[in-house]
């Protein structure tokens, strides 16, 4: 056994800040990883890509990747990165955050820039509840499972969330589980290159909250649960992936949406190049 | 010299149009001026209304004190301001589109400003006339001035405007002093 | 660059803080459509693409908040422009630009209230929603222009501010100001005073995102090799969150204190008046153009009055206040609201301090001024 003085990592995260926030079984460690080896494998300087994040667990990631990086308001992580974005088109702008930051309190922000196709890449990771203030209810809580809120088990709804980005025009949508870190590495990579809008959902255990109100031991236990019951099928019909895996229904992952159209940025440059012609 | 102006008329007309090119024909005087508008609530077809404060000195008070000359293209305008103005005010209106009561002809110049704007090919130009109108009558600015604002303000039409203007002024300076 | 010529303009008050913010460098600007602000989005769209800069018209205006702080991270000059309900909307991400110490402005037009309240009208009533509207502690800096001049020339001083302090600031305009049309005087642009950013690229060592020892440390602007944290939490030096109350004292006390103790020369006032003055008027914004002429008339009438214009309500001119309280005793603060920067002008001046009221509406009469004036003589 050899014995490493340094995270293998070391370059590409912040040492002094370990130990991090999570709890043990969380998925966000993974996600962390999956994002820096995709950093790696994609060739492009490090110093390029911003990390922007909301509230919650998941917008803690940011802060222990060595990047440029902003930890902003609950809910606000897109548009602040479209600020940035756009003041630096050549900045690789991406924004983790949770489920709740993302589509409960900042579900505005995500269908404008999905429309706009703003060119960010936007990774969700969904827990289907609010972890950090201890397991509330959320809009991705699945029908009649149990939170700190919904004590009789949930009567709302949940977002479809590859779904919705897809409707929006997205122009790319995929869905992972922290189980698949291959599968999700290649897709962030692959998202990195995508001029537009990229929207990945990460599906992540929650072990002291979503998964001790739903009977799972640890979050081993649950992290197994989405394993055995995902299936990988990049063609599925979007409007049927719902997830809802409490009532025997398989948990469709995938990249659903690869698509080639016009992103901000492009419209934006081609406009102002417009402008100076117009000028001559 | 301190002058308040009231100009008012319905959606469409170019009033606001007309206290702009007085506004800016007296900063090229060198004079101070400022303006304040009005419209009604509805987003097409109601009055517009600005008051002008024309000036020697730099104005503080943003509200003219009074009414030495109000300009209106519609009855209403003549109908609804009409207490706000003294025994001494002047009243310049389009003749088609107003009537002044005989009570009130003394102080009144009408101006047949579409049928001149018509005249003179440019039918959208009343306001430029009644522009020429004010100047010519109240000499608050200079002809020079007024075309200088025109020049500026329709460089693609600056001589159907001018002419405009310069009759209007004509028919102002037949009712100064 | 396409800047607008110098000259003599008849322009209204949002032509003017527009072009000023241009001006000052501003090449973003991120905004939602609200009256009376509106012209200034509009103009933005047309004059920022000329000009090399950006545009968008967000879906809101916790969104729009959120760009122009990312655009400033992002290393471009930024601003929006809105008004109350807007600027209700804004607040959270106002703690967050002052909390990461991130240089912007916000163009706030005031108009009547609360809620929707009279949208076309003016008002004064978002005074101390620039002083204490977002929550924790704060010292905002918040300029007043009563004329399209002031417009103009405070949009460039607010930028100025905003990078110096390097803290989002206010700018508390208002409807009829937003309006106004008159004089505008446009000088040369190497006549103005332009506060260019400093920042600092890549990490020297074991520099830190932050200098709590320091009033004023160049920010870093993303995506240049530094390699920082910047976080909505109480953070340290390091920009890394922090639990610990030592912490957050250190922060906050650098926040407050690189304006605190740099309040002499951020204040601007105007005085007209004053030195033989038994009685003041401590007016801001439209408000003291009404309140100039109440002066000029009561003088007209022997009464010894004159006036106090703060050009920047925030900080709040505490020292002169107090001269003028000890040599006057007595002071009027006229405001179209029901009593706000009243209750500072009493707090700081410990003297008499009437009211006088105007309700959203109109600008106020300087007759009723006037009148309030008479009666203290009485």
């Amino acid at each position: 056994m050899t014995e490493t003085e340094f995270h293998p990592k070391h370059e590409l995260i912040r040492e002094e800040r370990f130990p991090h926030v999570w709890c043990p079984g969380c998925g966000l460690g993974i996600l962390l990883q999956s994002y820096l080896n995709a950093l790696e494998k994609s060739g492009i300087p490090s110093e390029n890509n911003v990390l922007v994040s909301g509230i919650g667990c998941t917008a803690r990631l940011p802060g222990y990747a060595n990047l440029d990086s902003y930890h902003t308001t609950h809910g606000r992580a897109i548009p602040f990165a479209t600020g940035m974005k756009l003041a630096n088109p050549n900045l690789n702008v991406t924004v983790i955050s949770g489920d709740g930051d993302l589509f409960n309190i900042g579900g505005n922000h995500f269908i404008h820039a999905a429309r706009r196709n703003m060119d960010l890449l936007v990774i969700c990771s969904n827990n289907f509840n609010y972890g950090m203030t201890g397991g509330q209810h959320g809009s991705t809580t699945p029908p009649t499972s149990k939170s700190a809120s919904t004590p009789y088990g949930n009567i709302e709804p949940s977002f479809n969330l590859p779904y919705l980005a897809s409707a929006l025009g997205a122009s790319y949508v995929a869905r992972w589980t922290v189980m698949h870190p291959r599968q999700l590495t290649r897709s962030i990579k692959t998202a990195m290159d995508v001029k537009g809008f990229a929207f990945i959902e990460v599906l992540s255990p929650c072990p002291p909250n979503f998964g001790k109100f739903n009977g799972f031991g640890d979050g081993f236990e649950e992290m197994e649960f989405y394993r055995t019951k995902s299936v990988v099928q990049n063609d599925a019909k979007l409007e049927d992936i719902s997830i809802d895996p409490f009532h025997g229904k398989q948990v469709v992952l995938g990249e659903f949406v690869k698509r080639k159209r016009p992103s901000y940025i492009m419209l934006e440059q081609e406009l102002t190049a417009k402008l100076k012609e117009g000028r001559k | 010299m301190k002058v308040g102006v009231r100009m008012y008329g319905m959606g469409g007309q170019g009033i606001i149009t007309l206290a702009k090119l007085v506004g800016e024909a007296t900063v090229e005087d060198g004079k101070y001026v400022m303006m304040t508008e009005e419209y009604s609530p509805y987003i097409t077809g109601g009055w517009s209304k600005a008051d002008l404060i024309i000036s020697d000195e730099a104005v503080d008070y943003p509200l003219p004190e009074e009414i030495n000359y109000l300009v209106t293209l519609s009855q209403e305008g003549l109908d609804v301001n009409i207490s706000d103005l003294n025994t001494k005010s002047k009243i310049i209106t389009e003749r088609s589109l107003v009537s002044v009561p005989d009570s009130l002809k003394r102080e009144s110049v009408e101006i047949p400003a579409i049928e001149i704007s018509k005249e003179l090919k440019n039918p959208k130009g009343a306001n430029v006339v009644l522009m020429g109108a004010f100047s010519g009558l109240t000499r608050v600015f200079s002809e020079e001035s007024g075309e200088r604002a025109i020049a500026k303000r329709f460089p693609k039409y600056i001589d159907a405007n001018v002419s405009c203007f310069e009759k209007g002024y004509e028919e102002g300076k037949k009712h100064g002093r | 660059m396409n800047l607008l010529p110098p000259g003599r303009y008849f322009a209204d008050g949002n032509f003017a803080a527009t072009e000023g913010a241009i001006l000052a460098g501003c090449r973003f600007f991120a905004g939602y459509p609200i009256t009376p602000s509106s012209e200034v989005l509009e103009r933005m769209s047309s004059r920022l693409p000329e000009v090399g800069g950006h545009f968008i018209e967000m879906e809101d205006e916790i969104g729009s908040m959120a760009a122009i702080l990312g655009a400033s991270n992002g290393g471009v000059k930024s601003m929006t422009a809105t008004s109350g309900p807007g600027f209700s909307l804004m607040q959270e991400n106002i703690g967050l630009g002052m909390i990461t110490e991130t240089p912007t402005v916000v163009l706030d037009e005031m108009r009547g209230g609360p809620s929707t309240g009279i949208p076309t009208r003016v008002g004064q009533g978002d005074v101390m929603q620039t002083r204490w509207g977002s929550h924790g502690d704060l010292a905002p800096i918040t300029y007043s222009p009563n004329s399209v001049q002031e417009a103009f020339d405070l949009q460039i001083e607010a930028f100025n501010a905003a990078e110096t302090y390097r803290q989002p600031v206010f700018v508390a305009s208002d409807q009829v100001v937003g309006h106004l049309t008159e004089m505008l005087e446009v000088k040369k642009i190497d006549e103005y005073d332009i506060v260019q950013r400093e920042t600092r690229k890549v990490r020297n060592g074991s520099d830190r995102v932050f200098d709590y020892s320091n009033d004023f440390i160049p920010m870093f602007i993303a995506g240049t090799g530094f390699r920082g944290n910047v976080d909505s939490l109480t953070h340290d030096e390091k920009g890394y969150p922090s639990n610990e109350a030592s912490v957050e004292k250190e922060m906050l006390e650098h926040l407050l204190n690189k304006v605190r103790k740099n309040e002499e020369k951020i204040v601007k006032y105007e005085e007209f008046l004053v030195e033989d003055a038994k009685l003041i008027l401590v007016s801001y914004g439209i408000t003291s153009r009404s309140a100039k002429q109440a002066v000029k008339e009561a003088r007209k009438e022997g009464l010894k009055v004159g006036m106090f214009r703060p050009i920047t309500l925030w900080p709040f001119p505490e020292k002169r206040i107090k001269e003028l309280a000890e040599r006057s005793k007595k002071f009027i603060v006229p405001e179209i609201n029901y009593g706000q920067y009243s209750h500072s002008v009493r707090e700081y001046g410990q003297s008499e301090t009437r009211e006088v009221h105007f309700p959203p509406g109109a600008v106020p009469d300087y007759k009723i001024i006037l009148k309030e004036i008479e009666r203290c003589f009485a």
